[in-house]
């Protein structure tokens, strides 16, 4: 019975068998959005060779020599192509822990540790349109962890999602998150300035003293102690260096110019300013600094400091001359970001072809890796969407995602897979209802030491890294539930096992048919197989 | 925004709003009772009445705060007034105000100040509390909301297990007194977890939860159970003495009042539906992304739901990438009556538009998705007789959209409230004009203004790196 799961990885819902991976593709007749100097082109096909933007024009099948050959073709009548959408603001596939808040200076941590390849929330942003993603640390210190930038190729393990050749980051944070720890320094706007440039003092000095120790004769450096190494200084120094750029959480104006003014004293420029809420009061500053701005579109007034945002933010910071970008800081938000850009357009009137940027070519200047990513020119990565409509509307779905000209989410596959885990999970608990149930193994012990307690290890069990609010406790003593609620649960007990004995897959059974629901089934199944602390 | 010529042209709307943003910056004024009679032409009207199609090429008529009439054009000699005011607006979209639903809007100003934050009581039992009592009217949130055509609010105290009265409330209006429009717009009740939950915050057993669920249902039936029994001994002897929490069920237990029941998951809303089925109380499911897994239940007691957002994660991991963006989908085509409601922050309530696109982009026939954010919640409120549809005798509640409401890139061009123009400023526009009055003077940036403050420590400006 195990040989009727197929081998997937991740060997759980949406994992992957076998990749889509053509050696050549190319779309036709479609409307595409290049995000390069060309805009938008009607009606024009393009052309993909080994992971890589060949061309883009009409009537490219021509220039094929040779013939089409085992080119994959797709009609693009009617639908609309983008570049692969990059969000500059992620917390997805960070496994245990954004926040590393114990300090307030923590530039030793890496995120690049952590990334998670199995986090289902890869696959539902791919279902979005999303290529890219800057994976950043939390913001609760001032200074905080280095980032990881990723291609969101699904289905390979953790090595394979870095993009090779962003330049390395880290997170800094201004304003409430960093002064909120009652019991640490800083405790106001005013002592983050001061712990900043602290800070960079020491990568100076600790990185001069590494210098001078390095120029010594042997014999000299044989008579004295070396620099220690120190991780953190050592990331900070990179920053100093032009090595590294600074991703800084920011809100209010007068924090942001802090900042600028650090920079501009120490000699280095500022990445980007991420959520630059009041980034529009000092947008001049900004551009004239030479930092990018990555921030919500429109989100506002969950915290003092966000009262004065505005949802024509990005335009007027655009306006003034700044790399702009809108990120998502959420893992839904992340599965969306086409229509994010359409704000730029609603506020401001920013130009359709310039608003897409925000998601695509905006991002990738950003991460230093738009000679790579974020448009569609010939000689890049083959990170693009076919979508449904324009993708600035509402209304368009996002049908398919390549990254690299690897096909890494197809609305149509997309359906097949389901119907295949849904045999999937049919057959485990089949298995697990006859065979382990007999032989008394199988039990993992429940409650919350699944795989990572997180997911995938009883199924169907909700997984939520947030409790519901729907989650209500009452103190006082009582029944032991209604008469109603027993019966229920007794009947479909009974007539659940009966069913999954049979073969059927629960989450087909519906209420009607067993008088009880798909999550109350599971909940039965794992009273009978041990789910919760061994075979009864 | 009165405008006193006769005619108004939509092509002078832009420069209108412009100029009059910029000239008030104080907050926005509520308007007096509706003086002049309006006439709306040539526009795209949505009516929204049970199977009404748009007219295209419409016109209505609206008068002392309510519509006179409405149709296709050419419009009949006479059937507005010679005095009436014009607006001619072509390519533009009327439809009913829109409606926040299963919202916190007023109740809340800023989510992470404490002292801003009204929308929860202590303890689990608290029927008493009513929305409208603190929608400030002041808040600077609702008219951000107006600036996505949301006009009305079906406002939700958000604590407790019995949580007290959601109120239907304008958005416009000078006072609680003027906003309230149904107090006592349903009684709300969280429903317990049905299924044990397996995750790292969760640290109780797989039994202490189901402890904790039956627990929490029998209190909950014990507390009815009680009302219930009050209510009677009041009838036997009305001068007995009065109980606020129990008198405040008066409404559900005499079916006057729904029971909106907080559910999302299948098992939630399986229970809590059958739950009130037995009490004989009229249930409205709220929340219901899993309500497509219980449809036969639903429709065979004709059970609405409101589908407190789509833009959200599938409940399982299982589910399809879709799966919540196409429940409204879903409902329709099982013949549910259902809403939409944004599901948001109150301060992002202008997500809910969109959020109807989304809908209709997975499978939402696109009048219906209108329907369900403003006659259907207007229904559930109570107060479907006044609000929600654009037909005669119905309150002139409406707004004028450049396009297609769903889209993200249309604008609200001008909007009524019971027949009263909305000032469509809001917090955000006064920032807005304030910076752009910053852009003009500082163009070209001045070297000497913008140039860095001087700063602590001085060593490290006249030493740097090498």
């Amino acid at each position: 019975m195990l040989a009727a799961i197929p081998r997937t990885f991740p060997l759980a819902d949406c994992g992957v068998e076998i990749g889509v991976a053509p050696k050549s593709v190319l779309v036709e007749h479609a409307t595409v959005w290049t995000a390069s100097e060309r805009g938008i082109l009607n009606d024009a096909d393009l052309l993909v060779k080994d992971g890589k933007i060949v061309a883009i024009g009409n009537n490219l099948r021509s220039t094929l020599l040779g013939g089409l050959g085992d080119t994959m073709v797709i009609d693009g009548t009617g639908l609309h192509v983008t570049p692969g959408l990059i969000d500059c603001h992620s917390h997805t596939g960070i496994d245990g822990g954004v926040n590393e808040s114990t300090q307030n200076v923590t530039a030793e941590v890496r995120i690049a540790d952590v990334l998670d390849p199995e986090d289902i929330n890869w696959y539902r942003q791919l279902a979005g349109g999303l290529t890219v993603a800057n994976q950043l640390h939390g913001s609760s210190n001032p200074i905080g962890g280095q980032n990881s930038v990723v291609k969101l190729r699904w289905g390979e393990n953790s090595s394979a999602f870095p993009l090779q050749g962003a330049i390395p980051g880290i997170k800094f944070a201004l304003g409430e998150n960093v002064v909120r720890s009652k019991n640490r320094y800083p405790g106001s706007r005013l002592g983050v300035e001061t712990l900043i440039r602290d800070r960079f003092q020491s990568a100076r000095e600790w990185r001069a003293a590494q210098v001078k120790y390095a120029a010594l004769l042997p014999d000299e450096r044989a008579r004295m102690m070396p620099p220690q190494p120190d991780y953190e200084l050592q990331t900070l120094a990179e920053i100093l260096e032009g090595k590294r750029i600074v991703h800084c959480h920011s809100y209010r104006q007068d924090e942001i110019a802090m900042l600028i003014h650090v920079a501009d004293d120490f000699k280095f420029q500022i990445g980007t300013f991420q959520h630059v809420l009041e980034g529009y009061k000092i947008a001049d500053e900004i551009a004239r600094h030479g930092a990018g701005a990555s921030g919500f579109s429109d989100w506002w007034a969950y915290k003092m400091e966000v009262m004065d945002a505005i949802p024509w933010n990005g335009q007027m910071l655009w306006k003034a001359g700044v790399v702009t970008s809108f990120n998502s800081d959420s893992d839904e938000l992340a599965r969306r970001l086409n229509t994010e850009a359409a704000k730029a357009v609603r506020y401001g009137g920013v130009p359709r072809e310039e608003a897409i940027k925000f998601v695509t070519l905006n991002p990738a200047k950003q991460l230093r890796i738009d000679s790579k990513c974020g448009s569609l020119e010939p000689g890049k990565d083959a990170d693009f969407v076919i979508w449904s409509a324009d993708p600035l509307s509402v209304y368009a779905c996002c049908m398919q995602t390549w990254v690299d000209g690897v096909r890494r989410f197809d609305m149509s596959a997309d359906q097949m897979m389901r119907e295949r885990d849904a045999k999937t999970r049919t057959a485990i608990i089949a298995l697990a209802t006859s065979e382990w149930g007999k032989s008394g193994g199988g039990s993992d012990g429940g409650g919350g030491k699944g795989r990572r307690g997180k997911r995938g290890a009883v199924p169907g069990v909700q997984d939520s890294d947030t409790p519901p609010v729907d989650d209500v406790n009452v103190s006082q003593g009582a029944r032991s539930g209604t008469p109603l609620l027993a019966r229920m649960r007794l009947n479909q007990r009974d007539r659940l096992m009966e069913m999954v004995r049979s073969g059927i897959d629960p989450a087909a059974i519906r209420p009607g048919e067993c008088g009880c629901n798909q999550m109350d089934s599971w909940d039965a199944i794992f009273e009978i197989t041990g789910g919760e602390g061994g075979v009864r | 925004m009165m405008n006193n010529r006769k005619s108004w042209f939509v092509a002078s709307v832009v420069v209108t709003i412009t100029v009059n943003a910029t000239a008030r910056q104080s907050s926005e004024i509520p308007a007096p009772k509706q003086q002049t009679q309006m006439v709306l032409r040539h526009v795209d009207v949505r009516p929204c009445t049970p199977g009404a199609k748009p007219i295209p090429n419409g016109w209505v008529v609206f008068d002392k705060g309510c519509i006179v009439a409405l149709g296709a054009e050419p419009i009949g000699l006479g059937v507005a007034s010679a005095n009436a005011m014009e607006i001619d607006a072509p390519g533009h979209v009327l439809t009913p105000g829109l409606w926040a639903s299963a919202t916190t809007l007023g109740l809340i100003e800023t989510a992470q100040v404490e002292a801003t934050d009204d929308t929860s009581e202590f303890g689990d039992f608290h029927p008493e509390i009513k929305a409208s009592t603190a929608t400030n009217p002041d808040s600077d949130l609702p008219p951000v909301a107006r600036n996505a055509g949301i006009l009305m609010a079906h406002v939700f105290p958000v604590s407790g297990v019995v949580g007290g009265h959601a109120s239907a409330m304008r958005l416009d209006g000078w006072t609680i007194m003027d906003r309230t429009v149904n107090a006592e717009a349903g009684m709300i009740v969280h429903w317990p977890m049905m299924e044990p939950v397996q995750s790292r915050w969760q640290s109780k057993s797989f039994d202490e939860q189901r402890k904790d669920r039956d627990k929490a249902i029998a209190a909950i039936d014990r507390f009815f159970d009680a009302a219930e029994a009050y209510l009677r001994a009041r009838a036997a002897d009305p001068g007995g003495a009065k109980d606020a929490r129990y008198e405040s069920l008066r409404g559900v237990i005499e079916k006057r009042e729904p029971v909106l029941l907080d559910a999302n998951w299948p098992g939630q809303i399986e229970a809590s539906v059958l739950w009130a089925i037995r009490r004989g109380y009229r249930p409205v499911v709220v929340g219901g992304l899993g309500a497509p897994e219980m449809i036969p239940l639903l429709k065979a007691n004709g059970v609405p739901v409101i589908v407190r957002g789509i833009n959200r994660m599938p409940l399982r991991e299982s589910d399809g990438v879709s799966a919540v963006f196409e429940v409204p989908a879903k409902l329709a085509n099982a013949g549910l009556n259902f809403s939409i409601a944004s599901g948001d922050e109150p301060a992002h309530e202008r997500s809910l538009p969109s959020q109807c696109g989304r809908a209709v982009g997975h499978g939402l026939d696109v009048n219906q998705a209108l329907e369900c954010v403003t006659r259907v919640p207007a229904e559930l409120a109570g107060v479907g007789a006044h609000y929600g549809t654009v037909a005669p005798g119905m309150s002139a509640t409406l707004v004028l959209w450049s396009g297609d409401p769903f889209e993200i890139t249309t604008v609200v061009r001008r909007a009524w409230v019971d027949g009263r123009e909305v000032d469509l400023n809001d917090r955000q526009t006064r920032m807005h004009n304030k910076y752009l009055e910053k852009e003009l003077q500082r163009a070209p940036a001045d070297p000497v203004i913008d140039a860095p403050v001087p700063v602590f420590p001085a060593s490290v400006t006249k030493d740097p790196h090498p």
